[in-house]
């Protein structure tokens, strides 16, 4: 795919392993946006640190898009932007109410499963509730939250997501999945599911954006 | 009813009450049916399972749809429904009142909801549920008004009222709830100060609802 040159300043902060980064990422690929990668080590001595990550977002989150000056975080709010002020193919259906189970699938991924599971959740279960509980409990919450998004797909997928067109709703997908095959949740049960994160990654836009595919990655399988 | 509108919800439910908040502001008219989501066998219980197995609240019936995730619920209310706008007509003020709304509905709630704490309990002993979430409220309370301070003007983004602001009540009330000083946080008081003062706002809070219990 082509990237566009454009007169717009655009900056990314972004760890691979980053699930809300690697959302970003595929929004950014598919509107073939140029665009910055500023790799946070967060505790590295200089470069994009902990300190200056703070400077520009004082919640220290990741990630921060930043766009001609404008600094923006929230993955799915950088995502709306990103779908308001590019053109490009559309992230969301035309059709209100496509547009809205699109927009429903996203938050029952970003709302419901993916704080349950992040890093700082599951450090906070290991230091309550004593070592190896943290992936016991990530494992549990992933399971539960993808058995409910499959009942729901199941009712809105065609190749993708909701029908056959890619929305913010697969820009969510690839990255959840991964995460319950980190934490070894079992999905064999989600046919609908993997299918989708099956059509997906056949897609070079989403590939490229993989969490395995970032020069911070290091060749670690994530 | 006028909007052929339905929402099933649960007075103490936050998510239940962004998507009142917003009701209220637009001026939008629907059928409230309360659900008790400890026993879901009356008739709202029973629609509540059919509609939504996970038996989450909100759920808003607009005709033959039906809508879920109170973000998702109140962006379609601001794409199909006239009445005072929730999204700020610029694109940045826009993005940072999503992002304070996100930053709430998916970075602290999920995170201290019944469902979780109810889990921590049962993993960590009995009155761990309750530190556990006076721990992530006030993180998150504090990353929230790190956010805010930046864009608050009388509400959460600017002068007017927003996305953000639908979100705000439930999670101070919340915190407090759990026994953060929330005195800690003055935008955000000052800004929730300021939503209560507001009948639309006073409007969906739990103790006005039909299923709040009686004092």
């Amino acid at each position: 795919f082509i990237r566009i040159m454009s007169k717009d300043e655009l900056v990314l902060y972004t760890i691979y392993r980053s699930s809300a980064a690697w959302r970003v990422r595929i929004a950014l690929n598919l509107k073939e946006l140029s665009y910055e990668s500023r790799v946070v080590e967060w505790k590295s001595e200089k470069g994009y640190n902990k300190s200056e990550l703070l400077k520009i977002n004082p919640a220290g989150r990741i990630p921060v898009f930043v766009h001609n000056g404008r600094v923006l975080t929230e993955s799915l709010a950088i995502v709306e932007y990103i779908e308001e002020t590019f053109p490009g193919p559309k992230l969301l259906p035309s059709d209100p109410f496509k547009r809205h189970q699109a927009r429903a699938i996203a938050l029952h991924i970003t709302a419901g499963i993916q704080p349950l599971q992040i890093g700082r959740t599951t450090e906070k279960v290991e230091e309550m509730a004593g070592e190896g509980k943290g992936a016991e409990w990530a494992a549990y919450w992933l399971h539960r939250g993808l058995a409910e998004l499959e009942e729901m797909v199941a009712k809105t997928a065609g190749k993708y997501a909701v029908g056959d067109d890619v929305t913010i709703a697969d820009i969510c997908i690839p990255s959840i999945l991964n995460n319950a095959r980190r934490w070894k949740a079992d999905i064999s049960a989600f046919p609908t599911l993997l299918k989708i994160d099956e059509n997906l990654d056949a897609i070079p836009e989403f590939a490229a954006a993989h969490a395995n595919k970032q020069p911070d990655s290091g060749g670690a399988s994530f | 009813s006028v909007s052929n509108l339905t929402l099933l919800a649960r007075f103490g439910s936050s998510a239940s009450w962004r998507v009142r908040c917003a009701l209220n502001y637009k001026h939008i008219e629907y059928d409230i049916r309360p659900v008790n989501l400890l026993d879901l066998s009356d008739e709202n219980g029973r629609k509540l399972l059919q509609l939504n197995p996970a038996s989450r609240v909100p759920v808003l019936i607009h005709g033959e749809r039906v809508i879920t995730e109170s973000l998702a619920i109140i962006e379609y209310l601001e794409e199909n429904f006239d009445g005072p706008r929730l999204l700020p007509s610029d694109s940045y003020e826009r993005a940072r009142s999503r992002a304070i709304a996100l930053h709430i509905a998916c970075g602290i709630q999920p995170v201290q909801n019944i469902r979780v704490t109810r889990r921590v309990n049962e993993l960590m002993g009995k009155g761990a549920g309750k530190e556990w979430a006076k721990y992530w409220m006030n993180l998150g309370l504090k990353e929230l008004e790190g956010m805010v301070s930046r864009t608050a003007g009388d509400f959460c983004v600017g002068d007017s009222v927003s996305i953000a602001d639908t979100c705000l009540p439930s999670i101070v009330y919340k915190g407090m709830a759990w026994g953060v000083d929330v005195e800690e946080f003055p935008t955000l008081v000052r800004v929730e100060k300021n939503l209560a003062a507001l009948p639309t706002f006073e409007a969906a809070r739990p103790e006005r609802q039909p299923d709040a219990p009686k004092q």
